[in-house]
C-alpha cells in the first residue's frame, strides 16, 4: 500500500473507521495504511471538514485516544427508536464511586479503595471488571502482592473522555453551600 | 413484617456522616463531635430497629466517633510552644473530605454517562442489549461462564431472526415474573434440560430475552443451576424449592 493518492487514502480511512468496532488511534490507522501519523491526522481533518461542509449524517469524533464516527444530533430520536428505546444500563452509585476512585488514584489496590470509602468494594469491582471498565494491571510490591486496578479504554469511551487528563481536578469538586467555612485549611494534598 | 421505608440507603458510614453533616448544616471543618455522634448512633439504632443487618463498618465508625469524643473531653497535655495542638477530629475530617470529593467525581461521571448515552456510534448501539442482560450481582450455581451463556443466548436469538421480521403483531406483554413462574414449574417437571432445547420452545425474541432474565433470577435464588458437559452443551438444572431464600413479606 505504498503511494496512496490523497483521495484514495481518505476513502480507505473513511471505510476503516466506518467498520471499526471501537475508536482507532492515528497510530493504529497509520499502521494499517502505511501512511505516516501526520498524514493520517491531516486526512482525518479533511474528512471531518468534508462531513461538515456537506452537512452529512455522521460526524468524526475524537474520543479515548482515537477517532470514530458518531451519528449527528438530528438523528438521535430515530436511533433511539432503532435501539427500541433501550438505554445503556447505568452503574449503581457504589460502582460509580469505586470507578471514580480508581480513575483518579490508579493504579490502586482493593484495600486502598475500601479505605477511602469506608466499606468493602468487592462486588462493585466485580461489576466494573465484568463491564470491562477497569482491568487488573499488575501487583503492588507490598505484603500479599495485592492486585492493582486501572481504568480501561472502554472507560474513556463509556464516559466520552478523550483521555484521563480530561477529568476535572479532584479539588474542583466542592459545593460551596455544603462547606460553610470560607477559608478551609488545606487538609488534602 | 413491615418494612420501614424511611430508612435511607447509605453507601457506608462516611456516606451516612456526610448526609448528617449536610442535613444539620454543620461546618465540616468544625464538627460538633457530641452532636454528630448522637445523631449517628440514632441512625444506626434506626437501622437495627428496621431489621436491617447493620454492617460492621457502621459499628467501627461509631467506635471511632466515641474515641474522638473521649479525646476531646480529656485535658490537653502541655506542649512546647512551637508544637501544634493536634485536633482529634483531623483524621476523620480528612477522610470525609476525600470521600466527598470522590462522591462528587462519581456524580460527574454519571453526568458524562447521561450525555454519552445520547451519542450514537457503532460500538455502543450494539452493546445495549448485552449490557441490559448483565446482572450486577454474583450468581451462585452458575458453573458456566457468563460469556458462554451469552453466546448460547445469541445462538437462540439469531435462530429467531427470520420469524421476528415478518411478525407485525402488537407486542405481547410478558413480565419476568410470569417467566419465573413458568420456568420454575417447567423445570420442576423436567429436572434437566438442554439450554438450546428450552429456549427453542420460545416463540419470539422478546420472550427469549425475558425468559433469559428469569433464568438468571432463578439461578440467583438458587432454584436453578446452569452447567456444562464435556461436549460443551449447556444444561439448565432444577435444584429445588428455594424455601430458605424466599424473602418474607
Amino acid at each position: 500500500m505504498i503511494g496512496l493518492s490523497p483521495s484514495k487514502a481518505k476513502k480507505i480511512l473513511e471505510a476503516v473507521l466506518f467498520m471499526a468496532p471501537e475508536p482507532l488511534s492515528t497510530g493504529k490507522l497509520s499502521e494499517l495504511t502505511s501512511l505516516t501519523e501526520n498524514e493520517v491526522s491531516s486526512f482525518l481533518k479533511d474528512i471531518e471538514q468534508d462531513l461538515i461542509d456537506h452537512d452529512r449524517g455522521v460526524r468524526l469524533e475524537t474520543i479515548a485516544g482515537g477517532v470514530r464516527f458518531v451519528a449527528c444530533k438530528e438523528a438521535e430520536p430515530y436511533l433511539l427508536e432503532l435501539s427500541q428505546g433501550q438505554k445503556r444500563n447505568p452503574l449503581s452509585p457504589a460502582a460509580l464511586e469505586v470507578l471514580a476512585i480508581i480513575s483518579y488514584m490508579q493504579p490502586i489496590t482493593r484495600t486502598e479503595i475500601d479505605e477511602i470509602r469506608g466499606v468493602s468494594s468487592e462486588s462493585s469491582i466485580g461489576t466494573l471488571l465484568d463491564r470491562g471498565l477497569i482491568a487488573e494491571v499488575g501487583r503492588k510490591e507490598a505484603p500479599g502482592r495485592p492486585i492493582l486496578f486501572a481504568t480501561t479504554k472502554a472507560f474513556l469511551v463509556y464516559f466520552g473522555l478523550k483521555d484521563l487528563t480530561e477529568l476535572p481536578e479532584l479539588s474542583e469538586f466542592k459545593e460551596p453551600d455544603d462547606i460553610e467555612n470560607t477559608n478551609p485549611p488545606s487538609l488534602v494534598e | 413484617m413491615s418494612i420501614d421505608i424511611s430508612v435511607k440507603a447509605f453507601e457506608g458510614p462516611l456516606d451516612l456522616l456526610l448526609s448528617l453533616i449536610k442535613e444539620k448544616r454543620i461546618d465540616i471543618y468544625d464538627i460538633p463531635i457530641s452532636e454528630i455522634t448522637k445523631a449517628y448512633l440514632e441512625e444506626v439504632k434506626h437501622m437495627e430497629d428496621s431489621e436491617y443487618e447493620v454492617a460492621t463498618e457502621f459499628i467501627v465508625m461509631a467506635a471511632t466517633l466515641m474515641e474522638i469524643k473521649a479525646k476531646m473531653l480529656l485535658p490537653k497535655p502541655q506542649l512546647e510552644e512551637d508544637e501544634e495542638q493536634e485536633d482529634p477530629r483531623t483524621e476523620l475530617v480528612n477522610r470525609l473530605i476525600l470521600y466527598k470529593q470522590f462522591k462528587e467525581a462519581a456524580g460527574y461521571l454519571y453526568e458524562n454517562f447521561e450525555d454519552q448515552s445520547r451519542v450514537f456510534a457503532r460500538d455502543n448501539i450494539n452493546q445495549i442489549l448485552l449490557e441490559e442482560l448483565r446482572p450486577d450481582h454474583d450468581l451462585r450455581n452458575l458453573e458456566v461462564s457468563m460469556t458462554e451463556l451469552l453466546s448460547a443466548l445469541k445462538v437462540v436469538l439469531e435462530a429467531k431472526r427470520d420469524e421476528d421480521e415478518i411478525s407485525s403483531l402488537p407486542r405481547e406483554q410478558i413480565t419476568i415474573e410470569d417467566q419465573i413462574n413458568w420456568l420454575e414449574l417447567y423445570l420442576e417437571e423436567k429436572r434437566d434440560l438442554l439450554f438450546s432445547e428450552l429456549f427453542g420452545l420460545l416463540k419470539s425474541k422478546v420472550l427469549i430475552v425475558v425468559t433469559f432474565m428469569a433464568l438468571l433470577e432463578l439461578v440467583h435464588r438458587g432454584v436453578l443451576g446452569v452447567s456444562q458437559t464435556d461436549s460443551s452443551e449447556i444444561y439448565v438444572n432444577y435444584l429445588g424449592v428455594a424455601s430458605l431464600t424466599v424473602e418474607e413479606e
